[in-house]
């Protein structure tokens, strides 16, 4: 029993993790790098541990990010779970991948969804976004995989195995 | 009692893999939703800012530290050269101050010649800010100052500069800022002397654009851009901007207040009857 709660806190640490991100978001210039950085646990996650992470605390992190953000409404929050979704739906394969080919694919994935965002984002606000700055999105995301994957292994290391 | 177990396991399994595609289809609503603008939607958006702003300040103390460190040790760097170009502009602001001078004698008889009516006295407060929210998708500020404060939405966020934005959502402690820089930002003005109307639209850049100029008319760079007054948006006469660029009919505007992060502003209320006071948005009481 004492051990009971230290252990539930533990699984929470990637989702307060997510959010700290979200809500550090907030007072930096550079917030296109943060929000999107989310895309990184969540990815990392779906893959080896989605009791961690899972639909539902995406679900609420995304609607966190629309409701702080001056974004249209249920941007964040069916970009996160779209995200999960497909990743679960390809965990088994993700999972036989060397850490090479999980950037690729996470690559492949955080592109078509930033694509994704930036179709719904035009649709919504009937603006387009320059395409400039989704590059820019994109290329920081993809640069930092290495260091988010790092930090979420060994998130999920100190987190232990699963009774 | 097995076979039971199973089932529920089974069962568990299909509702752990279709849920997110339920929750997909419940954000797609939201999506819809949000395009509505409702009441409900945008007061939880403000309760939740209100809510999430002191959090926010306390968890982003350290990099707000290190910003003004950083900026410190570079204002200490180049503490001559900002010297040298104070000195001379103050100089060129004597002259401009004389001139000044003599410019509101010449208005003060010219309003007594013509029994002109003042405009209602503008009232201001200055607010601390809070969050920045500079994404590529938006541009908007969130300032510790709400409806206790006497913030109202429509009001018209300044700094020494120039213009900023202008209140858009109020809550009882915080209210939020849209900058004249993200997308849904629309601000009539007039350019040069020739007092050319058009829409300062802003697009996600650091310089806005200007659109819905009338045909034949021309704009060149330099010109400065001042708000009409038209919509009751703005006040008329504020200083935005300058014309910076004009390249194949796309002509951009580098706004006086550049700045899109100070740590204070100033709301100011000019009294005018804005369409924004007048809407039925139940944030305003």
């Amino acid at each position: 029993m004492r051990q009971a709660i230290p252990d539930l806190f533990k699984k929470t640490v990637p989702f307060i993790g997510c959010l700290l991100l979200i809500l550090l978001s907030q007072n930096l210039n550079a917030r296109f790098v943060f929000v999107p950085m989310v895309f990184i646990p969540i990815f990392y996650f779906a893959v080896f541990r989605p009791r961690c992470l899972n639909a539902y605390a995406i679900f609420s992190l995304g609607v966190f990010a629309d409701l702080i953000n001056q974004t249209p409404f249920g941007l964040f929050s069916f970009v996160f779970v779209l995200l999960f979704f497909v990743t679960r739906l390809n965990h088994l394969f993700l999972k036989t991948l060397s850490f090479r080919g999980l950037w690729t694919l996470f690559s492949v994935f955080s592109g078509l969804l930033l694509l994704i965002q930036l179709f719904i984002f035009t649709l919504c606000e009937g603006a387009v976004v320059h395409t400039r700055f989704l590059f820019e999105q994109f290329s920081v995301l993809v640069l930092l995989y290495p260091l988010g994957m790092t930090v979420c292994n060994i998130v999920n290391n100190w987190i232990g195995e699963d009774e | 009692m097995d076979n039971r177990q199973f089932r529920l396991k089974r069962l568990k399994n299909q509702v752990y893999l279709f849920l997110p595609l339920v929750l997909l289809l419940i954000s797609f609503g939201f999506i819809l939703w949000g395009q509505f603008q409702t009441p409900v939607l945008i007061q939880l958006k403000v309760a939740l800012t209100d809510t999430v702003s002191p959090i926010v300040s306390i968890v982003s103390a350290p990099v707000r530290w290190g910003k003004r460190a950083f900026w410190t040790a570079n204002d200490f760097v180049h503490t001559y050269r900002d010297n040298d170009r104070l000195k001379a502009e103050n100089e060129t602001l004597k002259n401009w101050r004389r001139i000044a001078l003599q410019l509101q004698s010449e208005q003060s008889e010219l309003k007594r010649l013509l029994r002109y009516t003042p405009p209602p006295k503008a009232t201001f407060l200055t607010a601390k800010t809070l969050t920045d929210n500079g994404s590529r998708f938006s541009k908007s500020l969130v300032v510790a100052a709400g409806r206790t404060q006497g913030v109202n939405k429509g009001d018209v966020a300044m700094t020494s500069d120039g213009v900023l934005g202008r209140i858009v959502e109020v809550g009882s402690r915080a209210s939020r800022l849209m900058l004249l820089t993200d997308y849904a930002s629309r601000v009539p003005v007039v350019v040069g002397t020739e007092q050319v109307s058009g829409i300062l639209s802003g697009d996600g850049s650091r310089w806005p654009k200007l659109t819905s100029l009338p045909e034949g008319k021309n704009v060149r760079p330099g010109d400065v851009v001042l708000s009409s007054g038209q919509v009751g948006v703005y006040p008329a006469g504020l200083s935005i901007g300058i014309v910076e660029t004009v390249d194949k009919g796309e002509i951009k505007v580098r706004l006086f207040e550049e700045n899109t992060t100070p740590n204070f502003v100033h709301l100011v209320n000019f009294g005018i009857g804005s369409v924004l006071i007048t809407d039925d948005c139940p944030v305003q009481e």
